[in-house]
Order: C-alpha cells, then sequence, then structure tokens
C-alpha cells in the first residue's frame, strides 16, 4: 500500500537568508531608485537668455505649440520662431534651441542641454558644427558627412547635433510656417563596426557551446581579443563604458536606426548575462582587457597577493555607486564615466585620468587585469555582480512562489 | 633569514595595496572634477554655444 503524504513531509524549498553584504546590495538598488526621481525632479531649462540672444529686438516670445516658441515684434510683426528639438548623442539627449527665420532657415541655434562626456563634447563644438549647421533650411538634407563634416572621435554627438537641429527646422517649418516639408530619409546605419561586434559575439557564444579542444579555445580567445582591441578600442573606440548601464537605469534609450550598435553589445551583454550567467564582453572582446593581457605578456604578469584586497574591493563598489548616483541625479550618463579607454585609444581624459592610465599600464605588465579587479566599474565586482545578485533574488523568488512538486 | 624574507613578503602586498589605493584615489579625484565641471557648464551653456548667421562673415 503507497503511504500518503502531508503537507508537513512535503519538502520546503530552501531560500538563502539574507546576509549582511546582501543588505548593503538592496540598499544600494533602492539608493539608486532614489536618485534616479532625485534627477528627475531637477528644474527645466530656462530658455529666456537664448531668446534675448536670437531675438534681441522682440518685444515677446510665447509658447504655441510643443517645444516651438514665436517671437513678435513691438509692432505685432512676426520675427520668427523657436524650435526645441532633442535627439540622441553618445551619453543620451542634446537638446538644442534652433531660432528659424520666416523662410524656414535656422538663423542661430544654442545647445540648452546635453549629456555628453565633456572631452568629446567640447572636441564635436571645436570641429565647427555648429557653424555649419546655422543657415540650414527645412529643405536641406542636413545628413551627417555629406551636407555636414562631422567630427572625427566625436561621431555621436555631432550626429545628435546635426538631427536636432533637422528636426528643429522641420517642424517649425510645417506647424507654424504651413511649408511643405520633403519626407523625412530613415537611413539605418550597419556597418564594419556592427559586422565586427555581432562576430565577436558569434565566436564567444561558440566557444561556449561547441566542445573544443583546449589549445584551439585559448586561440580562439586571443584572436577576439586582439580584434576587439584593435577594431573596438583603437579603430572606432566603442567599448562597453559606465554611461552604458547610466543610459539604461536613466532611460535614454537611443534611435535604433543610428545607434544599432548600442543596442547589440547592451541588448546581447544583458540577454547572456540573464539566461546563462555569462559574460562575453570582459573576458572574450574588452579592449582594455586585451590591452592589459597584452601588456601582461611583457611582465609575465600574474595575480600576486595584495594586501587589503577585500576592503580595496569595496571602495572600488563605492566608488562605482557614487558615479551611477551622480548620473542619475543629474540625468547625464557620461558625466561620472572615470573610464580611461578613451584616453588610451584618443589620448584624451583630465590630468588624473591620464596619471591613473600610467599606473594601470605599469601595473599591468606584472599584475594579471588590475583595471578589471580593482576598478572596472562592469566586472564581477561591479555592476555585473549586482545584476547577478539581482537576478539570483529574483530566481529565488521565483523559487518560493513556484509549488514543491509532489513525489 | 626567515624574518627578513617574511618582511619583504609583506612589503610587496602592501605596495601593490597602496598602488590601487591611490588608482581608487585618482578615479575618484576625476569624478569630483567632472561634477564640478558639471556645475559649470550648466550655468553658461546657453551663452557658450550660441551660434548665429553673423558670426560666420
Amino acid at each position: 500500500m503507497s503511504e500518503k503524504i502531508s503537507i508537513e513531509d512535503t519538502p520546503k524549498r530552501s531560500v538563502p537568508r539574507f546576509s549582511r553584504h546582501d543588505w548593503i546590495r538592496l540598499f544600494i538598488v533602492l539608493w539608486f531608485i532614489a536618485c534616479w526621481f532625485i534627477g528627475g525632479a531637477r528644474g527645466q531649462v530656462d530658455l529666456d537668455p537664448f531668446f534675448a540672444l536670437a531675438y534681441p529686438d522682440a518685444k515677446e516670445v510665447s509658447k504655441v505649440s510643443d517645444g516651438v516658441f514665436e517671437a513678435v515684434a513691438s509692432d505685432g510683426g512676426i520675427l520668427g520662431y523657436v524650435g526645441v528639438e532633442s535627439a540622441s548623442g553618445y551619453g543620451g539627449p542634446l537638446t538644442l534651441a534652433v531660432a528659424v527665420d520666416p523662410e524656414g532657415r535656422a538663423s542661430s541655434l544654442s545647445v540648452i542641454g546635453h549629456r555628453e562626456t565633456p572631452v568629446f563634447f567640447k572636441r564635436a563644438l571645436r570641429g565647427g558644427i555648429l557653424e555649419d549647421l546655422v543657415e540650414k533650411g527645412f529643405q536641406d538634407s542636413i545628413t551627417l558627412g555629406e551636407d555636414v563634416d562631422g567630427v572625427s572621435g566625436a561621431t555621436f554627438t555631432s550626429l545628435g547635433l546635426t538631427q536636432s537641429v533637422h528636426r528643429a527646422v522641420r517642424n517649425v517649418a510645417a506647424g507654424q510656417l504651413k511649408l511643405e516639408v520633403p519626407p523625412k530619409e530613415r537611413r539605418i546605419v550597419f556597418g564594419v563596426p556592427e559586422m565586427v561586434l555581432i562576430g565577436l559575439f558569434a565566436v564567444g557564444i561558440a566557444q561556449r557551446r561547441i566542445r573544443v579542444k583546449k589549445k584551439l579555445r585559448s586561440q580562439l580567445r586571443w584572436a577576439t581579443l586582439l580584434t576587439g582591441l584593435v577594431a573596438l578600442g583603437f579603430l572606432y573606440n566603442r567599448p562597453f563604458v559606465l554611461a552604458h548601464i547610466n543610459m539604461v537605469l536613466i532611460g535614454y534609450w537611443p534611435e535604433w536606426q543610428t545607434h544599432l550598435f548600442w543596442y547589440i553589445l547592451i541588448l546581447g551583454l544583458l540577454f547572456f548575462k540573464a539566461k546563462d550567467e555569462w559574460n562575453l564582453y570582459c573576458y572574450d572582446f574588452c579592449p582594455f582587457g586585451a590591452a592589459q593581457d597584452c601588456l601582461g605578456l611583457i611582465g609575465g604578469a600574474k595575480s600576486h597577493k595584495v594586501r587589503w584586497s577585500n576592503e580595496l574591493v569595496w571602495a572600488k563598489r563605492w566608488l562605482i555607486a557614487a558615479a551611477i548616483s551622480l548620473a542619475l541625479i543629474y540625468r547625464n550618463p557620461g558625466l561620472s564615466s572615470y573610464e580611461i579607454f578613451g584616453t588610451m585609444f584618443r589620448l584624451e581624459g583630465s590630468n588624473f585620468q591620464f596619471a591613473l592610465l600610467a599606473l594601470i599600464v605599469l601595473s599591468s605588465m606584472f599584475y594579471s587585469r588590475p583595471w578589471c579587479r580593482y576598478l572596472c566599474p562592469l566586472h564581477r565586482h561591479g555592476a555585473e555582480g549586482l545584476f547577478s545578485w539581482c537576478r539570483k533574488q529574483v530566481l529565488n523568488g521565483w523559487q518560493k512562489l513556484r509549488p514543491s512538486p509532489a513525489q | 633569514m626567515a624574518e627578513t624574507s617574511s618582511k619583504s613578503g609583506a612589503i610587496v602586498p602592501t605596495l601593490w595595496a597602496v598602488l590601487f589605493a591611490a588608482c581608487i584615489g585618482l578615479a575618484a579625484a576625476h569624478l569630483v572634477q567632472a561634477v564640478q565641471g558639471q556645475a559649470e557648464q550648466e550655468s553658461g551653456l546657453i551663452e557658450s554655444t550660441f551660434t548665429q548667421a553673423d558670426a560666420r562673415e
């Protein structure tokens, strides 16, 4: 005869208890949520200084529709309009105020908000792109690289500025001036950087799915590392940075047509990390990781014993938490990017970043991947570790809710 | 002899720790500088980036 099993005898699924570190992680997650709300409560940009510069003779500048203002002279005549539009830059939305004359041409403009890393934003301005965009009309196609010179090393910033002006001029021309605006061209940017990135992901996945000999696996890994170093590092300077994490947290999702690379990188990383706990980027094609590995070959780098290692890792975690918090509060994903990738691959950065780069380059020759372990925001001791912890809590919660199978 | 080797064995890990602490300090200093720059940038952004057609001539 079969024995009856009561509910009390049914084995309960054990859920790990919260440790001290778990409470700290939970506090950090809640703190990020609070910073997000603080950032959202910050005031709107005051446009009066732009109105005074663009239309000094205007008696009044008043809002006529969403993002459009009308400048009226003292005799009642319309001097022009101001369109406020945004487009995706590198770190988030770039917002411009564009004064549009009655013929539908941009007569003046100003950047009223941006989320770009300061170095690259200044580079874009030094390239003279704003001067190129002034006097563009609603019928002009205003394509970066064709009608407007892009700025090397600040491509996304240049693209964002170009698109903002284009939208503002077209919006005013169609809405207020009632002019016939040509249809907008939607180009999808898919080129060599995107193909290289997909190829790197494909090789990384294949290495994990297909059984290969250890020697071949090592060779493949070096091939992807060197490809990452050359392509994602020196050629295109598109490593994964803290700004990408900040953009996801803030909610700045750029246009996929012009930022396909961003989507492939972010979604690829998140998908395989969530599904299989794989970090395809750090160990397979991170350009800075590859640079450290190459330097390590020179001095025979290995993982030496470090005093107060645990304390240093926790110092790194608090640094990352501060960086993400500031990005959320100021709504600027690139603000807190302290990484030295641009310093290495483009020789641009603050004095602190150059000093940091020198120390990391020297130590990489003798210590294996020091940046990854003690400074990288993405590493398993940083954002990746927090993501894994969140994933674990979700899975544990799901296990708790799911009924136990009967024996 | 054992004491000398144990002292030198303790020095190297300490030196590594000091080096990495200095690196974290430099990253933190860059962060502070960036935040200060953000506040300055927000205050004069419109005026500093204002561009009009006459300026090109």
